[in-house]
């Protein structure tokens, strides 16, 4: 096991490298330069390209590369030229919104969705599992933008249950952690309703057909042959077994959350790095974009081997060496 | 034991709630070296209800009058720190620090600092600390915006280079007097301009390195009526009132300021919910509609300094020929793309490229408004001895008439406009092919490349003006048909540039306005660049909050002293 | 009762009906898919008729009769600048559901062929291959859409081939496996033997075969690149105005008064999206179950 994590490791790092380079590669093909947003007509030409040289833009792009990697290495992944400070920092200041809502909606989905999917299951065709099979596919089917749009325009406008903008209520005096904690929650309600939505029910779903197919196999016929309970049966013996290919999906899902998580933030105006990635690629700032991409990737490889451990872990059979 | 799960999952999700609530807040740290605190008062508790609430999307965390590089950093920051002078209502420049005299030559400002300015922090605004803000802009590291507001003074070569220790334009010449020169040839009346960027404390603010400087940028201090309290990045920026203003008779009658995000889409929302007091509302006919359905708002609507323009290739063989930019400009029905995007009344037709605010505006009727007329447009078309084929296409010498538009996506108008002109420039026989790209991209293939790689046609853009008229510099110089520059047309017209230098010296305004009126009329009849519309501006602001009279030349950091919420 | 008609049903059709006669008569059995596939039909009909319906151009603005709610002359209104709505949102379907094929043909070309070779060949191809695929699922999907789009600029071409870039790992991965199976069967050591060539024995002989995990893939691929146009719009990424999608057109829901007072802007591609995005999950769902009853993920 442990030789098997460290190989694979091994095998991300080139992977890992291959996709900074093409994705140094593609910024380079990218017309406009940071400076080319500033639309100050009393700038004259000579100022903006002595701007530009202090943003080392005029380095080679291969150069660039190495240097960003070499940084890298060292913990630094550059100057965010927009927020004229480390990427390091900036990076740590948006990080925190986009992993709450990520990880609260994937929770959202895990509470739903399983046990929405094992009673789909068990009473397969019935009104229930009708029910809740139209709705999943309803879930999958809706643009977020628009959901989310439509939850505001209910929730925060007509009914103002929720607000409409931000993760903290800056008026609120209380020092409380409490207090904060829940003005915080309160916040993030609406966002990852929508961002949760469709993964409750692609969760449902996988659930659905997992049990499915568990319920069918022999030893499920022998446990209820040995005069069990059905409860006992369908939780202690099936659910167990049917979850397993569900474990493999979380790792797969949280970086899936984090792309989702773009439009999610931009409707309810949450401060995450959807939001700075989206304005980071429009005025070109490099490091910046560099530096939110590494760490994605990084992540979406750790959660494909987390994945496979849990795997491992969750199912015996399974053996690596 | 699912029940079990359940409840332990719920509460990690909170203890990662609490975790982030308490490590995300960050609060500008009292200055390392605060001179001795001046005695606490006991001020009363600022009121929450007492607070002002601004609503807008898009501040990046440049709280610096010298570094900011957008619209809202730039209003934070012009809140916490006072400039020398600032313009007023109607864009006459006025005191704020200090009162100026203008030598007989016209190239050195004196300034003389008003008594007891002191900064936030306790300690006196002095004319070190006006010197130091404006060497720092000159700085060898300066990575700014700013740096013409100080580039045309006597010696900054010298400095920004590093060659010499002082900057001669600059002169001390006592605690409460300094000086400025520019440099030989180059006065002009903008040149007061220079002086519109908030003063920092040098104390504070002194460095060793670019990077200490930089630093300092989500903690200023400054000498306004409001000091920086909290931030939260792309939430919200939290402003209190500065209980030691020193001019306490024209200090703020408000508690404090808060600027959160709102998305564009959620403006008139949270207008409505009075989750915020006022805000910029985007100019449309939709919108203003909207806004005006709602009983707690009042709705001020005022023209903007600034106008949208089409700049043409007129390198390019099929655009060369005035008659044909001619042509296209009366094929393109304006006024029905006015009353469409913004609705009637909202914006106007542009002519001069001058904005009509402005004391140099022309009097219009002796430019032309390119009204709508298809017939016109044709007649030119064939006048310019492009022929309709056989297609529904003009041809001249075998080559079809075909132009590319950049259209940017980052703002509707050039969608509707070019959607426009998709139709009746295909009536007329224009083979159109519309570009979509974003803003950098249209900016790097237009103005960036060099002249001779300019890849483009036609493009479209939204430009906000200085007060000041002078257009030296921009669109219409021939001197910035450059890589880099912002003349990307590739027009060069001797007479023209003659009354553009002209007019950027002349110190007598009638003189002026008469100069400009002649340019004007030479570049409304060529049209290197045309003005599409003049937009106005539309602000939605809470019936509870009184004294924020917006207008074309007056922001609503401006305003703050008048402000009172009820 | 019931079901053991259908047990003896599906028997007797396996002597009659070829292996996608009986895929086919299987689904026929799923009503929702069925469903979905007529609602389908009849969506793609509107967009390739939609000439013949309408009179109307897309392009052609009438400034006279702007904004209006639908009428017997307009059936779905007009928008800003006098477009036929109706008109725009057929066109935009063909725009929106051909980027959609465009796409998913584009990704199931590249995977199939990569993953087969790769699982046919193994070795030093299968290694390239997959570090390959590896690195493009890796890339964070929706901030490389973003990057690629705004770098290259919004054009469809452009959309095609960055949504293509990034999802084919998927479907290569999924043919890999399958090949990898297949390869160790017995009618494969035949065709060895045979002296079959490896192209002829990797297309005439393995792919037949994974075909059907293809065809289910691509259905539910069309749905998932609809609702990423549609987030592509929102981001102002997506294929911009005055090319119609069904993305961009819903875009107008943005605006409080439009939502509130003209539904004719929003409400006809929210639908269209929708019923399109639902029918293509459940259809794709159904094609899955006719195909391998066993095959239940």
């Amino acid at each position: 096991m442990k030789n098997y994590i460290i190989r694979r490791i091994i095998q991300m790092i080139p992977v890992f490298i291959g996709i900074l380079f093409i994705l140094f590669f593609i910024l380079e093909q990218a017309p406009g330069t940071p400076v080319s947003n500033m639309m100050i007509p009393k700038m004259t030409p000579e100022q903006k390209a002595e701007l530009a040289q202090k943003l080392g833009l005029d380095i080679p792009w291969y150069e660039r590369f190495v240097n960003w990697i070499g940084e890298a290495l060292h913990g630094n992944l550059g100057y965010s030229i927009n927020h004229k400070k480390p990427v390091v920092e900036v990076m740590k200041d948006y990080v925190g919104p986009t992993l709450l809502l990520s990880l609260v909606s994937l929770a959202i989905s895990v509470i739903i969705g399983i046990p929405a999917g094992v009673i789909s299951a068990t009473k397969q065709y019935s009104i229930t599992d009708n029910i809740l099979t139209v709705v999943s596919f309803i879930g999958i089917s809706i643009p977020s933008f628009f959901f989310g749009l439509l939850l505001l325009k209910n929730f925060a406008v007509d009914v103002q249950i929720f607000p409409l903008f931000g993760l903290k209520n800056p008026l609120l005096m209380s020092t409380n952690p409490v207090d904060k904690a829940l003005d915080v929650a309160w916040h993030l309600v609406l966002p990852s309703i929508v961002l949760g939505l469709g993964s409750t029910a692609s969760f449902m779903r996988y659930t659905r057909s997992s049990m499915l197919e568990v319920i069918k196999q022999d030893y499920i016929r022998t446990a209820r042959a040995k005069g069990l309970k059905e409860k006992t049966v369908i939780y202690r013996h099936a659910f167990r077994n049917a979850v397993i290919p569900i474990i493999t999906l979380l790792g797969f899902w949280i970086p899936s959350l984090l792309s989702g998580a773009v439009v999610t933030e931009t409707i309810f105006a949450l401060p995450g790095l959807g939001k700075i990635s989206v304005e980071a690629t429009m005025t070109r700032n490099y490091p910046l974009i560099l530096g939110i991409n590494a760490m994605l990737a990084v992540l979406t490889l750790m959660g494909a081997l987390a994945a496979d451990i849990l795997y491992a872990i969750a199912d015996p059979r399974i053996r690596y060496d | 034991m699912k029940a079990r799960k359940l409840v332990s999952l719920i509460l990690s999700v909170m203890m990662i709630i609490m975790l982030f609530a308490g490590c995300t807040s960050q609060t500008a740290q009292p200055a390392p070296s605060e001179p001795e605190k001046p005695a606490e008062q006991p001020a009363e508790e600022p009121k929450a209800d007492k607070i002002l609430k601004f609503g807008g999307t898009g501040f990046g965390g440049l709280f610096n009058p010298i570094m900011s590089d957008n619209t809202y950093d730039t209003y934070v920051a012009d809140i916490l720190f006072e400039k020398l002078v600032t313009n007023n209502a109607e864009g006459e420049m006025v005191p704020v620090l200090a009162e100026w005299t203008i030598s007989e030559d016209k190239l050195t400002y004196t300034f003389t600092l008003k008594d007891g300015i002191k900064f936030s922090d306790g300690s006196d605004l002095t004319t070190e600390d006006v010197a130091f803000t404006y060497e720092t802009i000159a700085h060898p590291d300066y990575n700014g915006p700013r740096a013409y507001a100080v580039s045309s003074m006597v010696g900054y070569e010298e400095f920004h280079s590093g060659a010499s220790d002082t900057f001669e334009g600059i002169k001390i010449i006592d605690d409460k007097t300094i000086s400025f020169t520019f440099g030989e040839g180059l006065a002009a009346p903008a040149n007061i301009e220079s002086f519109l960027y908030g003063i920092m404390p040098s104390d504070y603010y002194a460095f060793d390195t670019w990077e200490d400087f930089l630093a300092l940028n989500e903690k200023p201090i400054g000498s306004g009526m409001m000091v920086f309290d909290s931030w939260e990045p792309k939430q919200f920026i939290k402003l209190m009132k500065n209980t030691n203003y020193w001019d306490p008779d024209n200090g703020a009658k408000i508690d404090g300021i808060l600027i959160s995000e709102v998305p564009d889409e959620s403006i008139l929302s949270a207008l409505q919910t009075e989750q915020i007091d006022f805000a910029q509302i985007s100019s449309s006919a939709e919108n203003l509609q909207a806004a005006e359905a709602l009983s707690n708002i009042s709705i001020a609507n005022f023209l903007g300094n600034g106008y949208t323009f089409m700049c043409f290739n007129t390198i390019k063989p099929q655009l060369s020929d005035v008659r044909v930019r001619q042509a296209l400009m009366y094929a393109l029905d304006r006024e029905s793309f006015i009353e469409a995007q913004y609705g009637a009344g909202l914006a106007t037709v542009g002519m001069a490229p001058i904005s009509p605010s402005s004391w140099a505006f022309p009097d219009s009727s002796e430019l032309n408004a390119y009204k709508f007329d298809m017939a016109k447009a044709a007649q030119l078309m064939d006048e310019a001895g492009w022929t309709m084929g056989n297609d529904g296409f003009r041809y001249k010498d075998g080559e079809k008439f075909h132009v590319n538009w950049l259209v940017y996506t980052d703002s509707s108008w050039p969608g509707t406009l070019s959607g426009m002109a998709a139709d009746t420039w295909k009536q007329l026989g224009v083979e159109l092919e519309i570009e979509l790209m974003d803003f950098d991209t249209v900016s790097s293939r237009t103005m960036d490349a060099a002249p001779g790689e300019k890849d483009f046609d036609i493009y479209t853009m939204g430009f906000s003006l200085n007060i000041d008229p002078d257009p030296s510099g921009a669109l219409f110089d021939d001197d910035a048909y450059v890589a880099g520059g912002f003349n990307a047309s590739g027009y060069k017209n001797a007479e023209a540039m003659k009354l553009v230098k002209a007019g950027k010296a002349e110190f007598d305004t009638a003189k002026r306005a008469e100069i400009y009126k002649e340019w004007a009329k030479i570049m409304n009849y060529e049209i290197p660049h045309v003005i599409i519309a003049y937009r106005s501006e539309i602000w939605g602001i809470n019936n509870r909050v009184k004294g924020m009279d917006l207008g074309t030349f007056r922001t609503w950091d401006q305003c703050l002293k008048n402000i009172t919420i009820e | 009762m019931v079901k053991s008609e259908v047990l003896k049903n599906t028997e007797s059709s396996h002597k009659n009906l070829s292996y996608w006669g009986e895929v086919f008569y299987r689904l026929r059995k799923n009503k929702m898919a069925m469903i979905s596939l007529y609602l389908l039909v009849v969506i793609i009909a509107l967009c390739v008729f939609v000439p013949v319906l309408s009179h109307y151009s897309i392009e052609t603005t009438d400034m006279q009769n702007r904004d209006q709610a639908p009428s017997f002359e307009h059936w779905l209104g007009t928008d800003k600048i006098g477009r036929d709505l109706f008109v725009r949102l057929f066109y935009a379907g063909r725009i929106s559901l051909g980027l959609a094929l465009a796409v998913v043909t584009l990704e199931c070309v590249t995977g199939v062929v990569l993953g087969s070779l790769s699982g046919f060949y193994g070795g030093f191809i299968d290694i390239v291959i997959m570090r390959f695929a590896d690195i493009f699922m890796s890339f964070p999907f929706m901030m490389f859409c973003i990057t690629i789009v705004a770098v290259f600029g919004n054009s469809v071409t452009n959309l095609i081939i960055v949504l293509a870039l990034l999802s084919w790992p998927s479907i290569a991965r999924i043919v890999r496996g399958q090949i990898l199976t297949l390869r160790e069967m017995e009618y494969m050591e035949a065709c060895e033997a045979l002296g079959i060539s490896d192209f002829r024995r990797i297309f005439r002989h393995l792919l037949p075969n994974v075909l059907a995990y293809v065809i289910v893939y691509a259905t539910l691929g069309m749905a998932s690149v609809i609702l990423t146009e549609t987030s592509l719009s929102f981001l102002g990424l997506g294929v911009s105005p005055p090319t119609p999608t069904w993305g961009n057109m819903i875009q107008e829901a943005r605006n409080t008064l439009i939502i509130q007072q003209k539904w004719w802007y929003w409400i006809p591609p929210g639908i269209c999206i929708f019923i399109s995005v639902m029918c293509f999950n459940i259809l794709g769902d159904g094609m899955r179950d006719a195909i391998d009853p066993k095959m239940k993920r």
